[in-house]
C-alpha cells in the first residue's frame, strides 16, 4: 500500500489499556489556560517514567463549565488510585498554582476519583462546597450536570475544582513510525502529522510536542532496566546491530497516541499518517510487541481504507 | 395516564384548609379517573371524588396531575411527591410541596405559607408570590430546604429558605424579613433587594442580592470578584424562564462575609451595578 509515494508497511500498533481521566481547566483568558494545562502535563510522557501520561487535547471545549475559555487535558494512569495520585498533585501544584485558574471534570462515569476534595484540605479549614444537584441539573434540562465543587481561598480569590473526576478504560500506546529519507524530512512529516491529530478529539499525544525520538524495545542488557533504546530503527547503530532500515532511511521519528477509546486513537493514527505520507517519507511502520502486552491492535493498512496482507 | 381535577364549586370553603396531600403524582399515577375519585382526601374527609371532578387529561405527558379551582384552601398540595409533575391553574393554599423529595410541582398562582417546607429534592415553580416561611423547615425541624430548587418569580414572605441547609432558592419578587436567616448552606438567589434581617445568624452558604443592597453590620465586606462558580445556576434558572442579567456570568459581586456572629464563613455576594 501506498500514500503519496510513502509505502505503508503490513504491520500493526500494539496499544493497551490504561485509566483515563479528563479535565478542563478555565482562566480568565486562554493563555493562562493553556500555561496551567502544560505546566499539569509536563513530565508525563511515559508511564514508565512518569507515573502517568498526560497531554492537552487539540480542539478546544465550546463551552466550559463556568463560562471562561479553557483547555482539555487527557491523564492516563495504571490505576484509578495511580491516577488519582497523580492528578492530585498535579493539579495542585501546576493548576492550582497558576493565576485564576479553575479545573473541573470533564468525564461523566460511574466510576470515580477523589480530587477537589482531597484539594480542599489546602483552605485549611476555609473551603467551602458549592453542589448542583439533581434537582438544578433538571430545570436546566440537562445542560448543566450534577457535580460538587469545592473552593478553595487563594491569593487571587478562589480556585474552583471538581469534588471528583470521572474515570473510565482507555487506550495508551497506539503508534506509528515515521521513516525519512532525511532528518530534516521525517521532522517535517511529523509535525504534519502531530498538526493533524490536533484536530481529532479525545485522544493526546504525550510526548513533547506530540513527536518521540527515542523509541525503545522492550528490555536490556542492563538487569535494572525493563526498556531501552529500539536498536533496530537507530540509524547510527545500523552497521552492528540486526537494523529494521532500509537503505534509504535515515532517522525515524515516532508518533504516540493515547485515547479515551480505541476508535479514537485510529481516527488519530489515519489522520497523522495520511499527514505524514510524502516526498521524503519513504516508510510508515508501528510498534509492537508481538501482539503479547496490547489488548489494542491497530492494523496499518485497514484503518487507511486498504487492506492488509 | 395524565388526570385534571377541577375543584367543585364549594368545595373548599372558607375555615380551616382542606388537606391534597393526596393531590400528587406519587398518590395518583397511572389511576384512571374513577380509580382516582374513590381515593381518600386523607382522614375523615371525603373521597377525592367529592372534592374534585376527575377525568383524563389527553394534552400531558404521563404522570402528570393538573388541577383547577380556586385552591387557596386546600393545603399540602404535592406534598412528600417524589416523582411526575403537578401542575395548579391557579393559587394554592399553604404547605404546597411539603417535604417533597423529587419530581415537579408548578404553581401558576399564588401560594400560602410554609410552600416546600422541608423539602429534600424535586422543583417547585411558583408563578406569582409566595407566603412566609418558604423553604422553612416543617414544624419543629432543625433544616429547612435540604435539597431540590425553588423558583418564585413574584415575591415572598417573612423567613424565606430559613435554615436552609442544601439546593436553591430563587426568588424574583420583594422579599420580607429574615430571608436566609441562620441559613446552614446552600444558594439563595434574590433579584430584589431582601427586607431586614437577611442571612441574619447564616453560619454557611451563599446569598446572592442582584440589585444594590447594603447587608447587616454583622457581614463583613470581603472584596470584589466574579463568582464563574455559579454558571450552572444562571444556566439553569435561564432555562426555566427566569429573567437575569445577560451580563451575571462574567459580572463583578461585592463579597461580604457573615454572619460574624455565627463564624462567618457564609457569603452574601451582592452584583455590583445593579440589575
Amino acid at each position: 500500500m501506498v500514500i503519496a509515494g510513502t509505502f505503508i508497511e503490513d504491520t500493526y500498533a500494539e496499544a493497551f489499556a490504561l485509566r483515563a481521566a479528563r479535565l478542563v481547566i478555565t482562566a480568565d483568558d486562554a493563555g493562562l489556560a493553556r500555561t496551567a494545562a502544560a505546566a499539569m502535563t509536563g513530565f508525563a510522557a511515559s508511564i514508565i517514567g512518569c507515573g502517568c501520561e498526560a497531554g492537552i487535547e487539540g480542539p478546544l471545549p465550546r463551552e466550559t463549565p463556568d463560562g471562561r475559555p479553557g483547555v482539555r487535558v487527557l491523564a492516563f494512569g495504571r490505576s484509578a488510585a495511580d491516577l488519582q495520585d497523580q492528578l492530585v498533585r498535579r493539579v495542585g501544584q501546576c493548576v492550582m498554582t497558576a493565576a485564576t485558574t479553575a479545573c473541573y471534570d470533564d468525564l461523566p462515569s460511574d466510576e470515580t476519583l477523589r480530587l477537589g476534595s482531597m484539594l480542599r484540605f489546602f483552605g485549611d479549614g476555609h473551603q467551602a462546597s458549592k453542589r448542583v444537584d439533581a434537582a438544578l441539573a433538571a430545570l436546566a434540562d440537562g445542560a448543566v450536570r450534577p457535580r460538587r465543587l469545592w473552593r478553595i481561598p487563594v491569593m487571587d480569590g478562589e480556585f474552583v475544582v471538581d469534588a471528583r473526576c470521572g474515570v473510565r478504560k482507555g487506550v495508551a500506546g497506539g503508534n506509528f513510525l515515521i521513516l525519512g529519507r532525511t532528518p530534516a524530512a521525517t521532522l517535517d512529516a511529523a509535525r504534519r502529522a502531530v498538526a493533524a491529530i490536533g484536530a481529532v478529539p479525545g485522544v493526546i499525544l504525550p510526548f513533547p510536542g506530540g513527536i518521540a525520538r527515542s523509541g525503545s524495545k522492550v528490555g536490556s542488557r542492563y538487569r535494572r532496566l525493563a526498556a531501552s533504546t529500539n536498536t533496530p530503527y537507530c540509524p547510527t547503530l545500523r552497521a552492528v546491530v540486526p537494523t529494521a532500515l532500509p537503505d534509504d532511511v535515515a532517522a525515524v521519528l515516532e508518533i504516540v497516541i493515547d485515547g479515551l477509546t480505541a476508535a479514537g486513537v485510529a481516527a488519530a493514527m489515519a489522520a497523522g499518517i495520511r499527514a505524514a505520507c510524502g516526498e521524503g517519507i519513504a516508510r510508515i511502520g508501528a510498534g509492537n510487541y508481538g501482539g503479547r502486552l496490547g489488548k489494542h491492535l491497530f492494523h496499518l493498512r485497514p484503518l487507511l481504507g486498504g487492506g492488509g496482507t | 395516564m395524565s388526570l385534571r381535577l377541577r375543584l367543585r364549586p364549594g368545595a373548599a370553603a372558607p375555615g380551616p384548609a382542606l388537606d391534597g396531600a393526596a393531590v400528587s403524582p406519587d398518590c395518583l399515577g397511572g389511576l384512571s379517573p374513577l380509580a382516582a375519585a374513590r381515593r381518600s382526601a386523607g382522614g375523615a374527609a371525603p373521597t377525592l371524588g367529592d372534592i374534585f371532578a376527575i377525568d383524563v387529561d389527553g394534552d400531558r405527558e404521563p404522570d402528570t396531575i393538573t388541577i383547577e379551582g380556586d385552591l387557596r384552601g386546600v393545603a399540602r398540595l404535592g406534598a412528600g411527591m417524589s416523582r411526575g409533575r403537578l401542575v395548579v391553574r391557579g393559587d394554592a393554599g399553604p404547605r404546597a410541596g411539603s417535604r417533597m423529595s423529587g419530581g415537579r410541582l408548578e404553581i401558576e398562582g399564588d401560594t400560602g405559607a410554609r410552600a416546600g417546607e422541608g423539602m429534600t429534592g424535586g422543583i417547585l415553580v411558583v408563578g406569582g408570590s409566595a407566603g412566609d416561611r418558604l423553604g422553612a423547615p416543617v414544624a419543629g425541624g432543625a433544616r429547612g430546604v435540604d435539597g431540590g430548587v425553588i423558583v418564585v418569580r413574584g415575591g415572598a414572605g417573612a423567613m424565606a429558605a430559613f435554615r436552609m441547609r442544601r439546593g436553591t432558592v430563587f426568588i424574583g419578587g420583594a422579599t420580607g424579613p429574615a430571608a436566609g436567616a441562620a441559613m446552614i448552606a446552600g444558594t439563595l438567589v434574590l433579584a430584589r433587594a431582601p427586607g431586614p434581617g437577611a442571612g441574619a445568624l447564616m453560619r454557611r452558604g451563599t446569598v446572592v442580592v442582584l440589585c444594590p443592597f447594603t447587608p447587616g453590620a454583622t457581614f463583613a465586606a470581603a472584596g470584589r470578584a466574579p463568582a464563574h462558580h455559579l454558571k450552572p445556576w444562571w444556566d439553569a434558572l435561564g432555562r426555566a424562564g427566569v429573567p437575569l442579567p445577560e451580563r451575571l456570568p462574567a459580572a463583578r459581586f461585592a463579597r461580604y462575609s457573615g454572619d460574624l456572629a455565627e463564624g462567618g464563613r457564609g457569603e452574601m455576594l451582592i452584583l455590583e451595578g445593579g440589575p
